[in-house]
This record gives C-alpha cells, structure tokens and sequence, in this order.
C-alpha cells in the first residue's frame, strides 16, 4: 500500500534505505568485486612482493592443480547427491505430514529438529556419535550384529566422505519437509476430492494434482538448499577438515585452507570466483522465480 | 463387503504412515538426544565401552565444568554481547528500508529488491577472504566491531524483507492523517508504525539474535584470541584440540549452544520460511 501522490516527496524514500544501502555495498558487494579483481593479481601475504595483474594465471593454475580436480569432483558429488536425497525423503516425509493424521504437529516438530541446530554444532556432535571407541554408532551397529569390529566412521577415506554427507543430509532435509509441507497444505482440497470421484489412486494424485501446483516452490527450495549445500563449510571442517586425506575436500574446505593456512588470497579467492561462476545460473533462476511468487 | 475392504485398506495404510513417522522422527532426534544425554552423563559413563542410553543419575557436574574449567564463560558473553549489538543494529535498519520499499514508490527501487535477493542467498565463503583483508586494513581483527558489522549485513536483507511483508499489512491511512496533522516521517514512523508493527519487528529482532549466535566461519577468520571467540567457535575449538577430548563438557557446552536457535526458530517458523520463499507458502 503506497502513499498517495500527494504525500510523496522524491527524496525521502532514498533516507530510508540508504543506511542499508550503505552496510550491503561496503559489507556484500564490495568484498565480492575485490574478491573477483583479486583473483586477477599475484597477492601472497606470505611473499612481499608488488602486487601486479597476471591475466588469468591463477585460473589456469587451478584447473592444473590436482587438489582443485579433486575439490571440484567432491563438491559436485556432494551437492548432487545431498539434493537428491533431501527431495525424496523431503517429499516423502511432507507426504506422510500431509495424510489425514493424528499428532502432526508432534511429529512435525521431531522433524524439524535438525534445522534448529547451528551447523557447527551439529558437526561436532555426530563426530561423538561416530567416533571410534566410544562412539554410539559402532556400539549400536555391532550390537546388532551389523558390524563385528567397529570402524574409524572419519578416519578412513572411503567411508569419511559419506559419513559427514550424511550429517549435512541431516541437516538438510527439514527445511525441505517444512516448506514442501506448507506448499501441500495450501492446495484446494476440491480438486484431490474431485480426483478421488474419478478414481484416481495416490500415486496419480501426486503427480497430477500436488506437483504441478507446487513446481515453483520445489524450484526455490532446490535451489536455495543447494546454494547452501554447495557452500556447506562449518559441518566439514569442525569434523574432518578435508581429510583424511582429501576424502572431504570439497570446494569451500580448499579456497579456506588456501587462504587461511598457505595465506595465498589471490589463488584462493580465484577458486572462490569459480564458485562463484558455478551459482550464477542457479541464483539467478532463483530470482526468476522468487520475484514471480511475490 | 466392498466397504469393508475400503475401511481395512485405510486401516492398514494408517498404521504404515504412523509406522513410518514414528521411525523417521526417532532418526530425526537421536543426535539431539544423545546430546543432552551425554551432557548429563559423568566421564567414567561417557567414555564406557557400553553407554547407556539414560545417565546413571542425572549430573551436571559436565555445566559446572565447563563453566568454570574452560574459557566457556568468556565465549557466552561474547556471544550475549555480539548478537545483542547485532539484533539492535539490524532492526533499527532493516525497518528502516523496510518501510522505505513498503510505502514508497522510487526508482532504483526493483534494483535494490534484487539486490536485497542476492546478498541474502549470497554465501558467506564467497566474501570471506576480501572481507578479511578490509577488516586487517582497519585493524578491526579481533574485534567485537567487526563480527557485528558482519552479522548485522547479513541480517539486514532477510529482516528488510520480512519487515516489508508486515508494513505492507498495516493500512496507510492513519499515517496519512498524521502527517496532515504535522508528524514527519520519522514521527510518523515510530509513532504509529513500531507500536502496529511490534510483533513482527521483536520476530526479526530474534532471528537476527540467532543468525549471529550461530555463526561459525565469521568468527572463526575474524578473531584470534581465545578470549574474543563466540560460543559455537569455542565449542568446536575444544573438540579439536589433541588429547583426551572431554565430550562430557562440549555437549554441555553445545546443549547450551543449542537453545536459542531451538527456542526462536520453533516459534517463527512460519515467518522464516516465507522470508526465504517471499510468500509463496500459504498458512
């Protein structure tokens, strides 16, 4: 609801948003347009030397070095995998919230749990969960009988990977269930009942009636959760920083350790515009289709 | 009989979805349970060979520790204090634009909403290392100033467009009629505005709180001495340290860590999934 012409002056609008205006150009867009000049020039904190524009050298250094290969590699394994997963067992379990049952709030509230839990924290508590001799995971597992000897969950390089996706996958699948849930519940009962006269069973209904009514929200929530996902940083390096070896090195892990470990800012802030570069297609599908739900 | 048969179907397919709930939920919660178990539990049960589900007797022997032992209290202070600072300075000025993109029409004004957009999905990984290097020019590292700076950005476009949402409920005409009666816009603003609007501004004054008692990659870059770490840094630091890892405490520390989140983010939920989906979630 604006205000009527008459109540309108040019100026005043500008007043109200230019302190955030400020904080988002010095804080976001600043750093990130440093951080893609950066990545044009030789900056070494541990090396003085004239800082001087070298072209495209980084890159090519990049896709040279063997470490980004394998960061890459994880990085789409990791986000692929993580969005398959929180999508079918998202939906899954928002289908089941959304049947005709007792008790959904209590059980909704369960699922949410996950979400409320800072990522670092999370982290930090399945590495207790997995650890070796103490863990709950091998004692449970071999008292089952699943296991007869207990196994390093974070220290062995094939298992490590798949063990921390499953915290981030943890992590991941409430906001999927909460926003998909919403979505569902928002759809017309009428035209499920009218769906039913004409004999249509579960399964159609869900691909005929539920899909196509929430096929813009499932694209936001995608999306979005992949950004994050792809970006997940606080899970990996409160657990297994990478390692071992480089079982965990995903893109986030090796720019940080680039740059916080060998001080190399503008080889580091080079992978990072890769990064970059990878979520300018998702981000702006994003827009497209957050501005269309407004 | 055909009803019959409709009746055991829908009987049989109850219990599956209850069946299935039930198994979900408790692979939901696990961790978090055995969070707060552990927290209670004393070293000698916490590092047994055969743990148990329920602590012996329940302790809190592993919160006094933590307390008292370890730098903990100096990180729950910096905490207190740096998401406080944050909340206040991410309000004042995300109600600021939000009123501005609520009632005004400017030009400019669909580039700044995208903008707004874009940094709220923008990953932190990505502006680190620059954002690093200003604060080091400005001599800002390890500093309280420059995770509040930080946090407060990264609140503002989520709390400008939740703000947005709720002005936009709130008719125009009493505003009108005071500024005919001689108010200004800020009087207007906080005169009539804040009091109509105060629950949904304490709503993102809270989530503003959470974002910056969360965080963990800003804290980590940005400060150096132990004394200047936020909770969920110190928390993680003491897990990583060599040695003897005393689980005890850090599930103390993380139950700790974990309530305001808990707390704030079961209450807002509906809020925060519409800022991040902007309305496309109905109740």
């Amino acid at each position: 609801m604006y205000f009527k012409k008459s109540m309108r002056n040019t100026a005043i609008p500008y007043l109200f948003i230019i302190p955030s205006a400020i904080l988002i150009a010095a804080i976001d867009l600043y750093p990130i347009i440093s951080g893609i000049i950066d990545s044009f020039l030789n900056i070494n904190l541990f090396i003085n030397r004239p800082i001087k524009f070298i072209g495209f050298e980084n890159f090519i250094n990049l896709f040279k070095d063997r470490l980004f290969g394998i960061a890459f590699y994880k990085s789409i394994i990791w986000t692929i995998t993580i969005l398959a997963g929180e999508m079918i067992i998202g939906f899954f379990i928002a289908w089941l919230l959304n049947r005709d049952i007792k008790g959904r709030k209590f059980f909704r509230l369960m699922v949410l749990i996950p979400w409320v839990i800072p990522n670092a924290i999370a982290g930090i508590i399945w590495k207790w969960i997995y650890a070796e001799q103490y863990g709950l995971l091998n004692y449970s597992l071999s008292k089952l009988g699943i296991i007869s000897n207990y196994k390093s969950w974070l220290g062995s390089s094939n298992i490590a990977f798949w063990a921390i996706l499953t915290v981030a996958l943890w992590k991941a699948i409430p906001f999927v269930v909460l926003v998909i849930l919403a979505a569902m519940q928002s759809i017309s009962k009428d035209q499920y009942e009218a769906a039913e006269v004409d004999g249509a069973n579960e399964i159609q209904k869900f691909f005929h009636i539920t899909l196509p009514s929430i096929k813009n929200i499932t694209i936001i929530v995608a999306i979005l959760t992949s950004i994050w996902n792809f970006n997940q940083f606080e899970i990996i390096q409160v657990t297994t920083r990478g390692g071992p070896g480089t079982a965990t090195l995903t893109m986030p892990i090796f720019s940080y350790e680039l740059f916080l470990q060998s001080f190399q800012v503008s080889y580091a802030s080079s992978a990072a515009t890769i990064m970059l570069i990878i979520m300018i297609v998702p981000m702006y599908i994003y827009i497209k289709n957050v501005m269309a739900e407004k | 009989m055909r009803y019959a048969s409709i009746k055991r179907k829908k009987i049989i397919g109850n219990v599956i979805t209850y069946a299935l709930l039930i198994i979900i939920c408790i692979g939901f919660i696990i961790p978090f349970l055995w969070m707060i178990s552990t927290s209670f539990k004393q070293p000698d049960e916490v590092f047994s060979p055969t743990p148990k589900w329920l602590p012996r007797e329940f302790s809190f022997k592993n919160y006094v520790g933590i307390w008292k032992d370890t730098f903990f209290a100096v990180y729950f202070k910096n905490s207190i204090i740096v998401s406080i600072i944050t909340m206040i300075i991410a309000i004042i000025i995300a109600t600021l634009s939000g009123y501005g993109i609520s009632r005004f029409r400017f030009k400019g004004k669909l580039l700044f909403s995208i903008i707004l957009i874009v940094v709220q999905i923008f990953p932190g990984m990505l502006m680190i290392i620059p954002l690093f290097t200003i604060m080091n020019k400005l001599h800002l590292i390890n500093t309280y100033a420059a995770l509040v700076i930080a946090y407060a950005t990264f609140a503002v476009p989520f709390c400008t467009w939740m703000l947005k949402g709720y002005f936009d409920t709130i008719p125009v005409s009493m505003e009108e009629a005071a500024l005919i009666d001689g108010c200004n816009r800020l009087q207007v603003l906080y005169k009539i505005i804040i009091p109509l609007a105060l629950p949904g501004i304490v709503a993102v004054a809270m989530f503003a709180f959470v974002l910056s008692w969360q965080e963990y990659l800003f804290a980590l870059t940005l400060t150096r001495s132990e004394g200047m770490r936020t909770l969920t840094l110190g928390i993680a630091m003491m897990q990583g340290e060599h040695g003897r890892v005393n689980w005890g405490q850090i599930m103390a520390g993380s139950t700790i860590a974990c309530i305001p989140g808990m707390v704030i983010f079961l209450w807002l939920e509906k809020y925060l999934i519409q800022g991040f989906t902007m309305g496309g979630v109905k109740e």
